[in-house]
């Protein structure tokens, strides 16, 4: 069998042989392509990625330079007038510090990458800050012409791309820092009334409980350097609590004791005393107004018997009359009993209190002891000899009436009458008549103005139960009233002072902390490891640097001011309540050397890399203020009934 | 003859065939191109990773200040150093200016470097950081260095390397980003002429730090 196709079988292997070389050549161009387009995609990558690098490096120069800028200006904060002299200061020093880097970085960047060439036609940039959030720090410069020419590793692709606006944060919280620190300054009075406040609780405490004041200059220092902390740890959440453990070192740490706290008597509770003492002059007042018609009852009962038939109803008419007087005596007597109630009562309400408070126990001891002097008899003796007296007479007066008219008959009514109304007339006289003073008693004292020593008189009414009568109760218990008022005077003064301080408890373990070494630079310490902050939130660190020059006491009591030395308070008897005012006052003057240095760290954020020793470490920023030379004075007031003594050392 | 002669002609096709059919499977994709051009993108994005992200983007990096002879802990001090808002390449120029090494005939002299910390705390950081952006996917290699600075007799530089190479495969791509120190070349200078005593030396210190990435298969 013959076979034949259309083509020979060798023509079909070379149109076979053909055909597979174009499939191969089609194949190869395809891979070429794919391999071109491959190359391009990265070229394209890697200038996108230059540029990116490019912006990132400037925006680190900007950042290192803001750095640098901050922190020499904020390590001369005072330097500056205001807040935006200031920032305008760490912007030119940013400029200036930018453009340098920036035109070195430009240069050296082609020996290491030769791709990326900068130009740049200004040989100055601006930079410009603002406020971020929390404080911290944003920085823009304008680029104006400043062109980054990147080319692919190939060569293939080139851009030339312009540099304008670069804004970068600035890990510090220089803004927060010169709040921080405005807040101290501002308000630095607070550190004379905290200070204040401390020596106020201690001196009424010693006064009152110890009946010694030791004007210690150690402790003053102390109090001053906790009260500067505790105005830190307000302005800035933290302290120099190192500091002031160094300078509280070797004395009493006044933080960790107990305050004696002695509250000043309040005119609230003197009102309260006076108005026991109202009370028993208006039932006096009730009485003697009872015994006034006395008189009038007994002209009445004359008037009957001269005018009226005895012996038809006449007798019975006056026998009324002098029934109804006789029981208007008798209801005198009742209001002296109440006035002499209410004294009592006043002694039991002190008596009451004197337990837990030594101030009402003193005006409890002074209404009932001689304790002025000894001849002059306490307030609770006048009074008690005074109501008794006083009942005695009326008493005596109401048997007088009662019996006169018990014995009364038409016969002898009209002399009776006569023989009673001399009598009342001679009774009343001492009953009702407001003495003068029975015998005088001296007592040394000291008038203020101008101070001098005097002697002063206290008169005495009421010697002994005779004495006692409804004029001579009143002219006491008046006085008393009197005293009382005096006493306001004074306490209100003890009102006024400032209250003790709160130590927060942060602050209280933190000066218990073991101080630092002697000679170590606590400045370059801090800088390098600032203490942790007491209240974690802001997170700053505190350093200051300040010592008292010279603490210095004057006092300006009456017998303190005539004798410097004087070694009690100045006494202010206080007649009836029979009560002596102990008046201890002084004006203590801290004297800080010049140039106080307080300064803040963000602890937070350490992140300035600063040169130190032989190499470089990250630092927080700090911000720096060297205080204005200042005085501060506390002028402290104590009074108190019990006398004490105020010694210096 | 002529069924030998059609004998032959299938032979010689079945041989075209034969070496043909591998030809065109190999041609449309090669994979080597695949994964260079994947390897070449993915390290160039991370170096700006690098550049770009922040330190507490990685949880934050902190270290201890060399306590040079102080007892910190009774000063009430503490010696760490909290580090959030720099970015990982600001971390390593940092590093070198704080860590810059002594070399004396060749040998590293090991100077009082309070930032030693620094410089081991970073190597772990930078490593699991890199880590967790590679995800396996590479080996790598990190490599920051600065030029050195010559003073006659002793030279500084700073060298650190932080890698992951596990797979023990092959380099597949390279890539180099220059980053600033924190500090002009004059006053690294000056720095050096004050803190080693040495007057005026008359050089020129490049502040720059070169960071070379390279990326392994596994």
């Amino acid at each position: 069998m013959k076979e034949r196709g259309f083509m020979p079988m060798s023509t079909a292997g070379v149109l076979v042989v053909l055909l597979f070389l174009a499939v191969v050549g089609h194949a190869a161009s395809l891979q070429h392509q794919q391999s071109m387009s491959t190359a391009g995609d990265i070229s394209a990558s890697e200038v996108r990625i230059l540029y990116g690098e490019t912006e990132t490096n400037v925006e680190a120069l900007l950042r290192d330079s803001v750095y640098r800028g901050l922190w020499e200006v904020s390590k001369r904060a005072d330097q500056y007038p205001n807040a935006d002299s200031r920032k305008q200061a760490v912007e030119a020093l940013a400029s200036e510090y930018f453009t340098e880097r920036l035109n070195e970085f430009f240069a050296n960047y082609p020996t290491h990458d030769a791709r990326v060439e900068l130009c740049q036609s200004d040989n100055c940039v601006n930079v410009a800050l603002q406020r971020a959030e929390n404080g911290y720090v944003l920085a823009t410069t304008e680029l104006p012409n400043t062109v980054a020419r990147l080319c692919s590793r190939d060569g293939k692709l080139s851009v030339k791309v312009p540099l304008d606006e670069t804004q970068t944060f600035v890990d510090s919280r220089y803004f927060l820092l010169q709040e921080r620190m405005d807040d101290f300054l501002q308000e630095r009075g607070n550190i004379g009334t905290l200070w204040k406040g401390m020596e106020y609780a201690w001196a009424w405490g010693e006064a009152w409980l110890r009946g010694d004041v030791n004007l210690s200059e150690g402790r003053t220092k102390g109090f001053f350097q906790i009260a500067w902390a505790m105005h830190e740890l307000n302005s800035f959440g933290s302290s120099d609590y190192l500091a002031a453990a160094q300078s509280l070192a070797g004395m009493e740490n006044p933080a960790t004791e107990e305050p004696l706290v002695v509250t000043p008597i309040h005119t609230a509770d003197v009102e309260r005393l006076e108005g026991f003492i109202d009370r028993a002059v208006g039932a006096i007042d009730g009485a003697k107004a009872l015994l006034g018609t006395v008189d009038d009852d007994i002209s009445l009962a004359k008037n009957i018997a001269a005018t009226e038939n005895l012996e038809n109803g006449g007798l019975g008419k006056i026998k009324a009359v002098l029934d109804n007087s006789a029981a208007k005596i008798t209801g005198a007597n009742g209001k002296i009993s109440d006035a002499g109630g209410e004294f009592q009562g006043l002694l039991n309400s002190l008596s009451q209190g004197a337990s837990g408070n030594v101030m009402i126990a003193a005006i409890y001891q002074g209404l009932t002891t001689r304790k002025l002097d000894p001849s002059y008899p306490s307030l609770k003796e006048q009074v008690e000899w005074g109501v008794e007296g006083a009942t005695e007479k009326i008493s005596a007066l109401k048997d007088a009436v009662t019996r006169a008219s018990g014995n009364m008959d038409a016969a002898t009514a009209r002399s009776a009458l006569d023989q009673l109304s001399t009598q009342v007339e001679s009774s009343m006289v001492p009953l009702l008549h407001e003495p003068e003073a029975k015998r005088l008693v001296y007592v040394k004292a000291y008038a203020y103005d101008p101070p001098r020593e005097v002697l002063r008189e206290l008169q005495v009414y009421i010697d002994c139960k005779a004495d006692g009568g409804i004029g001579s109760l009143r002219k006491v218990l008046n006085g008393a009233r009197g005293g009382f008022e005096e006493m306001n005077e004074f306490s209100q003064q003890g009102e006024d002072s400032p209250s003790p301080p709160e130590i927060d408890e942060g602050l209280k373990n933190a000066l218990l902390q073991n101080p630092l070494p002697a000679g170590l630079n606590r400045e370059n310490i801090y800088e390098l490891l600032p203490p942790p902050p007491i209240n974690p939130s802001p997170g700053l660190s505190v350093y200051h640097n300040f010592t008292v020059e010279s603490v210095g006491y004057a006092r300006e009591d009456p017998a303190g001011w005539l004798y410097p030395n004087f070694p009690t308070a100045t006494p202010i008897p206080i007649p009836f309540i029979g009560i002596t005012l102990w008046w201890g006052q002084w004006n203590t003057e801290v004297k800080l050397e010049h140039r106080a240095v307080e300064e803040a760290f963000d602890f937070d954020n350490p992140t300035l890399p600063l040169a130190k020793g032989v190499g470089y470490v990250h630092s927080p920023l700090a911000y720096k203020w060297n205080v204005p030379d200042e005085t501060f004075g506390a002028r402290v007031i104590v009074v108190s009934l019990n006398m004490f003594t105020i010694s210096t050392s | 003859m002529r069924g030998i002669g059609s004998i032959t002609d299938m032979l010689v096709f079945a041989l075209v065939l034969s070496v043909a059919a591998p030809l065109l499977f190999s041609a449309p994709g090669e994979p080597a191109t695949g994964n260079a051009r994947y390897a070449a993108s993915f390290s160039q994005s991370l170096l700006l990773t690098i550049q770009n992200s922040t330190a507490d983007q990685f949880g934050g990096l902190e270290y201890n200040l060399g306590a040079f002879g102080l007892d910190l802990p009774s000063i009430g001090g503490t010696t760490t150093k909290s580090l959030r808002y720099k970015t990982l390449a600001g971390l390593l120029a940092e590093d070198a200016l704080l860590n810059l090494r002594v070399e004396v005939a060749g040998e590293n002299i090991q100077i009082f470097r309070m930032n030693e910390d620094l410089d081991e705390k970073l190597g772990v950081f930078l490593k699991s950081a890199l880590n967790e952006i590679v995800g396996g996917r590479f080996g790598y290699r990190l490599r920051a260095c600065t030029k050195p600075i010559d003073l006659g007799t002793a030279r500084l530089h700073f060298e650190t390397t932080v890698e992951n190479l596990a797979g023990g495969g092959r380099q597949v791509w390279s890539e180099t980003a220059i980053v600033p120190l924190p500090v002009s070349g004059s006053e690294l200078v000056s720095r050096v002429e004050n803190a080693l005593d040495l007057g005026p030396l008359g050089i020129y210190a490049d502040p720059t730090l070169e960071i070379t990435l390279e990326l392994w298969s596994i």
